[in-house]
């Protein structure tokens, strides 16, 4: 194998940077005002097999209206003209320099990503919510304990999440964390 | 003209349900069935994922709704099987909605389980034998009005709009067409359960078997597959096990029907008779 070629073979991320693409990512795909969801996300994304190019022609067609899905109620036409905005962008400008495997980690890392994004913010938020929170998810659907009177006050499971920079997503210090974490041990004696 | 028709359900209350005298477990037999789900002729079953993938050669695809497989074959998957099944059995044995409170002492809970209760009863993932795989155009799901006490049984026609004309089909979903295997395992299940289940599950020892409905698209005639019994393991008494031939399966299976249809109260009699009535007016 020649040194060309083995330089051009776009190199293995570290989940630092993956992570940090992935916050990107689920930050242009969460910007108002239609914003694109997880399970959009996943519909598209979850079946990727390592072929960039379909999974563009698939962005584009659904986009277009291809198969009926962008016809499905809950704004999904608008879902997936976002998605392919921004992963459309991403494919044509960066997936070159990906390998695929971190490809798939990257599309799993801005769903989760976007998962925690969603979580409401502000009290305002919470009640434009019908004062619900999802259930199946940290804090959500708390199970509260019946019998006895019910205080006014807020339970810690009602109030709304403190604010973040990034509306749920990683910040900065938990970013310095994570490398922290993933730093390399020294290596042992016999290894 | 309706394409549904929907059913009460019995009492949700478990103290007032029907005794069907299922905490004897003494006398309960343990071992799998095996099931062959076929679908009807002209219909097809399409077990969504969620996903979307790209059906046709380059240049003439076409997105389309995935359907479950499991390494690369067609399935079934059980937890559907399992969910479609104990919905039949809560109606026929005024067991409670799960989905509002469970109680954990009905037939039903008793059975299939609950929270904090493993089931007796578990269906594995049915893989096809002889399908067929497409794509077609269905109309796009909207939320159903589910009746508040009860469940809707789809027939076997069209979705149609409260003018009568058919619902446009637009959403392309991949499809398959044939025979799936599966097994249902039990344990210390009494020969009444399991003839409920066979009932449930739309076999009904020669009476008039109506179509167990899974996947997507129910609610608009889709999604019908016929259940038959293609073999069975019984661990005896004495845990002896004996490998039974599908014929003797048919007769065992016959008897355990026999048992169900004593134990029926006349509300899930009326069920029966109901769920035959819809089928047989769909094929007239």
């Amino acid at each position: 194998m020649s040194e060309r070629s083995a330089e051009a073979a776009p190199r293995q991320r570290t989940t630092v940077e993956i992570v940090e693409c992935a916050q990107r990512l689920s930050q242009e795909l969460a910007a108002l005002p239609t914003p694109a969801d997880r399970s959009a996300l996943n519909a598209v994304t979850s079946a990727f097999a390592g072929d960039v190019s379909a999974l563009r022609r698939t962005l584009r067609l659904a986009a277009s209206g291809s198969g009926g899905h962008a016809e499905r109620g809950g704004g999904y036409r608008e879902k997936l003209e976002r998605l392919e905005g921004v992963l459309g962008a991403f494919l044509d400008d960066e997936a070159s320099r990906w390998r695929a495997a971190d490809l798939a980690t990257l599309f799993g890392w801005t769903a989760r990503l976007l998962y925690a994004g969603s979580e409401p913010t502000s009290a305002s938020e919470v009640a434009d919510r019908g004062g619900k929170k999802r259930s199946g998810r940290p804090g959500g659907g708390r199970h509260r304990p019946s019998g006895g009177r019910r205080s006014l006050e807020p339970t810690p499971s009602d109030r709304p999440p403190a604010q973040t920079n990034m509306r749920g997503g990683l910040g900065g210090k938990s970013l310095a964390a994570l490398e922290q974490l993933l730093k390399p041990k020294p290596e042992s004696e016999g290894d | 003209m309706t394409y549904y028709h929907d059913v009460a359900r019995a009492p949700a209350d478990p103290a007032a349900a029907v005794d069907h005298g299922f905490d004897d477990v003494s006398r309960g037999i343990s071992g799998w069935l095996l099931l062959d789900y076929t679908t009807l002729r002209g219909k097809f079953v399409s077990p969504g994922t969620g996903r979307l993938v790209l059906r046709g050669s380059e240049g003439s695809e076409v997105p389309a709704a995935e359907a479950a497989r499991s390494l690369g074959r067609p399935v079934l998957p059980g937890t559907g099987i399992k969910g479609a099944v104990r919905t039949v059995f809560e109606v026929l044995t005024g067991s409670c909605d799960p989905t509002r409170r469970g109680c954990n002492s009905c037939a039903a809970c008793r059975l299939f389980g609950a929270l904090g209760r493993r089931g007796r009863l578990g269906f594995d993932d049915a893989v096809g034998q002889e399908v067929t795989e497409g794509a077609e155009r269905v109309p796009i799901p909207f939320k159903p009005r589910k009746p508040a006490d009860g469940i809707r049984l789809y027939d076997l026609g069209p979705a149609l709009l409260q003018t009568g004309a058919r619902v446009e089909e637009k959403l392309v979903r991949e499809v398959f067409r044939g025979t799936f295997r599966g097994r249902m395992a039990f344990h210390h299940a009494t020969p009444g359960e399991l003839g409920l289940v066979l009932l449930a599950l739309g076999w009904d020892g020669g009476g008039v078997p109506f179509p167990l409905r899974l996947g997507g698209v129910r609610f608009h005639g889709e999604g019908a597959a016929s259940v038959s019994v293609a073999g069975a393991f019984l661990a005896g008494e004495s845990l002896h096990r004996e490998r039974l031939e599908a014929a003797d399966a048919q007769t065992r299976a016959t008897e355990w029907a026999h048992e169900a249809h004593e134990r029926l109260g006349p509300k899930a009699r009326a069920v029966l008779a109901e769920v035959a009535r819809v089928v047989q007016e769909r094929r007239s």
